[in-house]
């Protein structure tokens, strides 16, 4: 279904605001490297994220103190830069996944049977 | 009794009412008269269906403590309507244009290296045009390039040139230093020999059609050259930040190239030459090609500088690790 470009701005936007929980959970789980994170988060179609918003926001991540990155041989190719959460990155994925939590669970008793796969 | 206007307010209420109005109205930074009047209109309605005729100051009060400090509320607001994407306006902090003429970007705020560099060189950025940085129309950011063609990666640098190695970097300020000394030796071997005009501008087959005096035609690229070099000479000299220096010294090879060129094509053509049809296109590639490959040599020495520290150190570790057990 093709959405009108509001509707498709409010989408990009909300996955936006989103990405930064899904990098650092996926970090939280293992250290990747950067085209190991895109490709991760690429096979997730939901959430449609490209390499052109992962390596800005990694920059950001990395600037802020909440994730470290550090040059290591690969088992397979050339060393590579592989990304960690901090302390601080702990920390704060660990209140912005109760705050998603949160936001979540309301938003879904809000929208309740709303869609057009509702009662499917 | 329900009220339309302020006007019905008693006076102690409607001040309070106005007052917050007016200070969220002095807070607007930025946003469409047209969307701040219809915020404003709504604020106000929010406050004549609270309070009747009869409310006392103090409901006013509670309300506008309801809504919070009216700067806050008006930052909020502007946050909400000027905005259409607040968060990718942080990452792409310093590459955003002032704003747009017939729909090309322009900037009227000083270049400093930071934003000069911002845009020049930003692999994890995938634009190749960046919005111009000084006027009007787009700016090529190299880095996008570079990663397109697979010789870095988007993230191969924390900050950019922040580890490229101090002899290079050196060595990237002779390239605009020595195409403006060749330049200054050329004019001076020639200066006796000159005719009175050399050509400026040459039609499509590559025939001069347009003439200025020797010292014009030949002065304004030198003067060019200077500059630019002049500037990346201060960079250096004034020992800036190595992300400043690799950026000013690529700047201004492009404008030592591209005059560097255009002089070398007046004084072919004062000496009787007719250019090649292909020597304009030439001329742009080349000075594109030579900052080009520049900022990808320092880059690539630059994560190779990265890599040994972090390898080194865990080699370091582990060693100290093995001593323990």
């Amino acid at each position: 279904m093709a959405m009108s470009g509001e509707k498709s701005a409010w989408v990009s936007q909300m996955r936006k605001g989103v990405v930064e929980v899904a990098i650092l959970a996926m970090l939280a789980r293992e250290q990747m490297y950067g085209s190991e994170l895109v490709e991760a988060l690429a096979s997730r179609p939901g959430l449609a994220i490209s390499a052109g918003t992962v390596y800005p926001l990694l920059s950001r991540l990395k600037k802020a103190g909440v994730i470290d990155s550090v040059w290591r041989e690969s088992p397979v190719g050339p060393p590579r830069k592989y990304y960690m959460l901090t302390k601080q990155g702990q920390r704060e994925l660990g209140e912005m996944a109760d705050a998603w939590r949160g936001v979540a669970s309301s938003i879904d008793s809000v929208l309740g049977g709303v869609g057009p796969d509702a009662g499917r | 009794m329900p009220v339309d206007s302020t006007a019905d307010l008693v006076p102690e209420t409607r001040d309070v009412v106005e007052e917050y109005l007016a200070r969220v109205e002095a807070g607007f930074c930025g946003v469409a008269p047209r969307d701040a009047e219809e915020a404003l209109l709504e604020l106000r309605a929010h406050f004549l269906d609270a309070l009747d005729a009869g409310s006392g100051p103090d409901q006013a009060r509670a309300l506008a403590a309801e809504l919070g400090e009216p700067d806050e509320y008006a930052v909020a607001l502007c946050e909400a309507l000027s905005a259409d994407d607040a968060s990718a306006r942080d990452e792409r902090a310093g590459t955003e244009p002032m704003g747009r003429f017939l729909g090309m970007p322009y900037d009227a705020v000083a270049p400093t290296p930071e934003r000069v560099g911002s845009r020049m060189w930003s692999p994890s950025d995938p634009r190749i045009f960046m919005p111009r940085l000084l006027g009007l129309g787009w700016t090529i950011n190299f880095g996008a390039v570079a990663v397109r063609l697979g010789l870095i990666e988007p993230d191969a640098e924390d900050q950019p040139f922040a580890n490229a190695p101090e002899g290079w970097l050196w060595a990237g300020l002779t390239v605009p230093l020595t195409i403006t000394a060749a330049m200054l030796v050329a004019a001076s071997f020639v200066a006796g020999s000159l005719p009175a005009e050399l050509p400026v501008h040459w039609g499509v087959d590559g025939s001069p059609d347009g003439f200025a005096s020797a010292r014009t035609a030949l002065g304004v690229p030198l003067a060019a050259a200077m500059l630019s070099s002049g500037y990346a000479l201060w960079m250096y000299a004034t020992r800036k930040s190595r992300t400043a220096r690799a950026i000013s010294s690529a700047f201004a090879a492009l404008f030592a190239v591209l005059s560097g060129c255009i002089f070398a094509a007046s004084l072919a053509g004062g000496a009787g030459v007719t250019l090649w049809w292909w020597w304009p296109i030439a001329m742009i590639v080349a000075s594109m090609a030579v900052p080009f490959v520049m900022l990808v040599v320092l880059a690539r020495l630059g994560r190779a500088a990265e890599m040994r520290r972090d390898l080194e150190e865990a080699r370091s570790d582990a060693g100290t690790q093995k001593g323990r057990v």
